[in-house]
């Protein structure tokens, strides 16, 4: 029969499998996610590489750390070491995979690429000279600048990307606060530096880390693959219409540099086609509510062999405004662009677009709103949230 | 009568432990799993993942009874409730299962067949724990048999509506291969065996059951979903079209009447596809799709005709059996095509073709 205190020694190891499990599912969960989205060839898609290593390099580490002090008192030389060589490679596993040309943005490369070197040095020490030398201890500075480079690349990361993408980096890094926090816990169980039976602190401690990684986890579902600051490279089109009287306000053709040397012919021709494609849209519309018998819903998508184009209908004007985005690939980065055009526009003209019938009649209408392309370019140039 | 002696206390003690706290935690999470991807389809009325679901937190409960009334029950009074709890557990899963997929097909003899069977046996089971617990054991492999049954049809009835034989062949040998691993790893934990085998026996036993669930698991993750499976019940109108515009064929499924003249309709068609090629300079041959509200278009452009399917949904079943069918359509009748005389009569014997493929 096996005492209490044996069985409270198997309830705390039982209870750590918990986040073990999810961080090693979380580890091949993320690999899974960039096998999937291979075909992409999308080098950022690397940072789901680095978030699958570091999670289970971190929880492996720990395993060793947890089995060495429940079952050998924290007196096994070797699982100790293993424990710690895993927990100083998560941050190299992390860097390894995304100092890349891409990341240039985000991180000074160079100095990125000599800490992630370095941060060998504690791993090398603490095999040559055990985890007592003071020089294994002073070096483990590094993997904390190492650790530091991880969390600011995340930041940055943050800042950067915009939509689906922005939304889950978010959710990955406060996951990884929090099962990060759970350290606190784990570092008094072992100093007890507040007198609560350690085992209370340790269960905490597990409620927060497997917090932390479903938080990831619901993150981690489905990521989208990592066309971030590609996005703009699949803008085709922009058609912002009046349906009502089948007309075009606003066209961008993302694919031509706006140039005020640009003949009028040519601007001609354009506004001629930018007509024809308003008009097409609307008979499209047309066509199909009486083909489908479904006046009251409207068209949110084709998808033309190669391009898709997205529709949003305006909600603000009395006339019905119709924003289609014609795009290379259907990405949720730029379902989030055309929402976020059709807000500004609404916004931007709330004035004349109450009053646009009346101003038709006055001649062309499109002119009044070119000054959009400021605001076009604006968020081109810095992203939408 | 029983040999073993409980609470377990065997040199493989935190072995057998570790396997059947992972098996589990993984039960659990698995059907989890299958209830984020049921909310995911919330809207369709299919309740197939509800049915994974419940048998993986079935075992899990069971499991997780089994560790306590196993490892650290003080007495075989408190081993026995746990026990009951985790059986009763299961039972309930496996009803759950069997009611919501009885909900979406009939599989045997009339619908709810199956349900209100297992339901019978479920209500006797529970009150013989009250009466006279020693006849449960024997209920519970009937239960199990009624279960294996009605499962098994469950998977005949998904196989048949697959694209291919292959997929029928291959998704039956792996669910079966499965299946006799699942058997023969949960044969090795019951207490009989732990007499015969010892701990041992149940150790490899815990080994199987985690890989045969896993293994389920991903099979039925394989599965297409049932919204997927009835593509029939979604199709409204087909159409063939010729080059021009003008409507070769024309088949309804839905019993409203028709506002609008087919050769309207399939010249708007024709002419919403020919825009859409000139605006997005796509390619003259492939799959087009439309949505607009609860409606869907799906078109499909070949070399000589052009066909058409009106849906209630995108499903990827309706795009794949169209152009297998215009592909069909096009290989029949391609002499004809070539210099059509405008005498559509020649095309009904399409509606043969198109029964076979889109008929409910």
């Amino acid at each position: 029969m096996v005492s209490q205190g044996e069985a409270l020694v198997e309830l705390q190891f039982l209870g750590y499998m918990i986040p073990v499990i999810l961080g090693i599912e979380l580890g091949v969960y993320f690999f899974y996610q960039f096998w999937k989205n291979r075909d992409t060839k999308l080098r950022l898609n690397r940072i789901l590489l680095s978030y699958g290593s570091f999670t289970m390099l971190m929880v492996i580490g720990a395993l060793f750390q947890v089995t060495n002090r429940l079952f050998f008192g924290s007196a096994n030389d070797i699982l100790a070491k293993i424990g710690f060589f895993a927990i100083f490679l998560a941050p190299i596993g992390f860097m390894i995979f995304i100092i890349i040309k891409e990341s240039a943005r985000l991180i000074n490369l160079k100095l990125a690429r000599a800490i992630t070197l370095a941060s060998v040095t504690p791993i090398i020490l603490l095999f040559l000279l055990g985890m007592q030398n003071l020089l294994f201890r002073l070096s483990i500075i590094i993997t904390g600048l190492n650790a530091f480079f991880v969390i600011a690349y995340q930041l940055k990361l943050i800042r950067v990307s915009m939509g689906a993408i922005h939304h889950r980096v978010i959710q990955i890094f406060v996951g990884e606060l929090l099962a990060l926090s759970s350290l606190i816990f784990a570092a008094n169980v072992v100093f007890s530096f507040i007198p609560i039976p350690p085992e209370t602190f340790f269960f905490i401690g597990i409620g927060l880390l497997s917090s932390g990684f479903l938080i990831m986890f619901w993150a981690a579902n489905d990521f989208p693959p990592f066309y971030e600051f590609d996005w703009r490279a699949n803008l085709q089109k922009l058609f912002i219409i009046d349906q009502k009287n089948s007309q075009f306000l606003y066209a961008r053709d993302f694919s031509k540099k706006i140039d005020s040397a640009t003949s009028s012919e040519a601007k001609e021709r354009d506004k001629l086609r930018d007509d024809l494609f308003s008009g097409a849209i609307a008979g499209i519309e047309n066509m199909l509510s009486t083909i489908t018998d479904s006046s009251k819903q409207k068209l949110s998508e084709i998808n033309q062999g190669d391009a898709f184009i997205l529709l949003e209908y305006g909600g603000k004007a009395p006339n019905l405004i119709t924003f289609a985005l014609v795009v290379k690939k259907d990405l949720s980065s730029l379902r989030h662009f055309l929402q976020t055009v059709k807000n500004q526009f609404e916004s931007f003209f709330a004035g004349i677009l109450k009053n646009l019938d009346t101003l038709e009649l006055t001649g062309n209408t499109s002119r009044l709103f070119e000054t959009f392309d400021i605001v076009v370019n604006s968020m081109m140039t810095e992203g939408v949230r | 009568m029983m040999l073993y002696a409980f609470p377990i206390d065997d040199p493989l003690r935190p072995f057998t432990l570790f396997f059947e706290w992972v098996l589990a935690f993984i039960c659990f999470e698995l059907g989890v799993v299958f209830i984020v991807k049921y909310k995911k389809h919330r809207e369709t009325k299919y309740k197939q993942e509800l049915a994974y679901a419940s048998i993986f937190l079935g075992f899990a409960i069971l499991w997780f009874c089994f560790i306590p009334a196993d490892y650290y029950a003080g007495n075989s009074v408190i081993r026995d409730y746990l026990t009951n709890t985790g059986f009763t557990a299961l039972i309930t899963g496996a009803f759950l299962f069997i009611f919501f997929t009885e909900r979406q097909q009939k599989f045997f003899f009339k619908k709810y067949f199956f349900t209100l069977v297992y339901m019978g046996l479920w209500t006797i089971y529970i009150a013989y724990i009250f009466i006279d617990i020693s006849v449960i054991d024997s209920l519970n492999w009937i239960l199990v048999g009624v279960f294996g049954i009605s499962f098994v049809l469950f998977l005949l009835d998904i196989s048949k509506r697959m694209k291919t034989k292959r997929d029928v062949k291959v998704t039956m040998f792996r669910f079966m291969a499965t299946f006799v691993v699942f058997a023969c790893g949960y044969v090795l934990t019951i207490d009989v065996s732990l007499d015969l085998l010892g701990l041992r026996g149940r150790l490899v036993g815990s080994i199987l059951l985690l890989g045969s669930f896993i293994a389920i698991a991903l099979q039925f993750l394989r599965l297409p979903p049932f919204y997927m499976l009835d593509w029939k019940q979604q199709v409204e109108d087909i159409y063939v079209i010729d080059k021009a515009g003008v409507c070769l064929f024309q088949k309804s499924y839905t019993e409203k009447p028709k506002a609008v003249d087919d050769n309207l309709v399939t010249s708007a068609l024709s002419s919403v596809n020919y825009i859409l090629q000139e605006m997005t300079a796509a390619k003259t041959e492939g799959q087009s799709t439309l949505k607009k509200g609860d409606k869907n278009i799906t078109i499909f452009t070949s070399e000589l005709v052009n066909g058409v399917v009106i849906s209630k949904e995108e499903n990827y079943l309706i795009s794949y059996n169209l152009k297998n069918f215009i592909q069909t359509f096009e290989a029949i009748y391609r002499r004809i095509l070539m210099d059509w005389n405008g005498d559509s009569k020649v095309f009904q014997p399409a509606e043969n073709i198109i029964d076979k493929i889109f008929s409910k």
